[in-house]
């Protein structure tokens, strides 16, 4: 038997061992918040919002994949007194991310998380910079009743450059979670 | 006792692959601008100036740094106190030898251009408004990069009572601690 066959059944006699004491869980989310560019003299803070898939297969781990879309304000600057301003563009991300936390718990969800997205930023005037960033950060989950969570999150993704250098935002966002099949 | 032992590995992953990824791609975008010294036609029809990038404060900050420029803009104030249209023209190149506006046509390249001012107004032309105007981009780029250019203002049909001022270059840049 080939290994990624050897390999495929241990996974899945895995999953449902692991489901036999946690029931999977499948659902959707929105989120929104600020966008905070980090040493970005040319974008200021702005708005962030997004949907998600989530995916609990296990008691620890849930992959979500999601859309985000980050604001990314203005740039100002004084010439002659006079304040001038550009527009700071926005970053479009369509990306996956790997959650580890407490799923099993009835109220409370920690978590950590990690990922990839494919990102473009675009710019009034400019070309649209495509590129696969890099996510990461942590978060909590409340659910007053089981099929609904409040979520609040901090993520910071690093977006970056062709030419070296990458965009850096954090973003701060709250959401809501709905799972189905519960 | 398996699984948290398999809990705390991923979690140790997680955390130095996150580390290692901020400290590989820490980055900042800067924005500095290159002012353009007041330029008057009454008395002539071309205007020159140098520049040098390296006297600027956030060009000697970063300058071993920077990995890019990533966006050029500029603004400026166009006061046209003749009877007639204004038009003109901006030229880049890295050499202060070009002494008629033909030789400047000829041999420097076309920064901004279509711009023009009604007879006894004044155009402001901002930051977010001047992409339309730019060309060349790679040209200045180059020249920026270079850290000393020179810049050639042509108008036509001047001599005339016409001047720019409060006029800046300005220029972002990533740049990598």
């Amino acid at each position: 038997m080939c290994k990624f066959t050897k390999l495929s059944l241990a996974l899945a006699i895995s999953l449902i061992v692991s489901g036999q004491v946690f029931a999977a869980k499948i659902g959707v989310g929105a989120f929104w918040g600020k966008n905070i560019p980090i040493v970005q003299q040319d974008a200021s803070v702005d708005k962030l919002w997004g949907m998600k898939l989530i995916l609990v297969p296990l008691s620890f781990v849930a992959i979500e994949p999601n859309f985000t879309y980050s604001g990314m304000g203005q740039a100002s600057i004084n010439l002659g007194g006079i304040s001038q301003i550009r527009d700071g563009g926005q970053i479009k991300s369509w990306g996956i991310d790997l959650l580890l936390g407490n799923f099993n718990s009835k109220f409370f969800h920690f978590f950590i998380l990690g990922g990839i997205a494919a990102s473009s930023i675009q710019k009034e005037n400019l070309p649209d910079l495509n590129s696969t960033g890099y996510t990461g950060g942590l978060g909590f989950e409340l659910t007053p009743v089981k099929s609904v969570g409040i979520e609040a999150m901090a993520k910071a993704a690093l977006i970056p450059l062709q030419e070296g250098g990458a965009k850096d935002n954090l973003g701060i966002s709250g959401g809501i979670n709905f799972y189905f099949g519960l | 006792m398996l699984k948290r032992h398999r809990f705390h590995v991923l979690i140790s992953l997680l955390v130095t692959l996150t580390v290692l990824v901020s400290g590989c791609l820490l980055s900042g975008t800067f924005v500095m601008n290159l002012s353009l010294n007041e330029m008057v036609f009454a008395t002539q029809s071309m205007y020159t100036q140098h520049i040098d990038v390296t006297t600027n404060q956030t060009w000697q900050e970063h300058k071993d740094q920077i990995k890019d420029i990533t966006d050029i803009g500029f603004a400026l104030k166009i006061e046209n106190n003749s009877s007639v249209t204004a038009a003109g023209e901006i030229y880049i190149t890295d050499s202060g030898n070009q002494a008629t506006p033909a030789e400047v046509k000829s041999s420097a390249t076309v920064i901004l251009t279509g711009i023009s001012v009604a007879p006894n107004s004044t155009k402001n032309i901002a930051w977010s408004e001047s992409y339309q105007y730019i060309r060349n981009l790679a040209i200045i780029k180059e020249q920026i990069r270079s850290g000393s250019f020179w810049v050639y203002a042509l108008v036509d049909n001047a001599p005339m009572n016409l001047r720019v001022y409060d006029g800046a270059l300005i220029v972002t840049l990533t740049a990598v601690p």
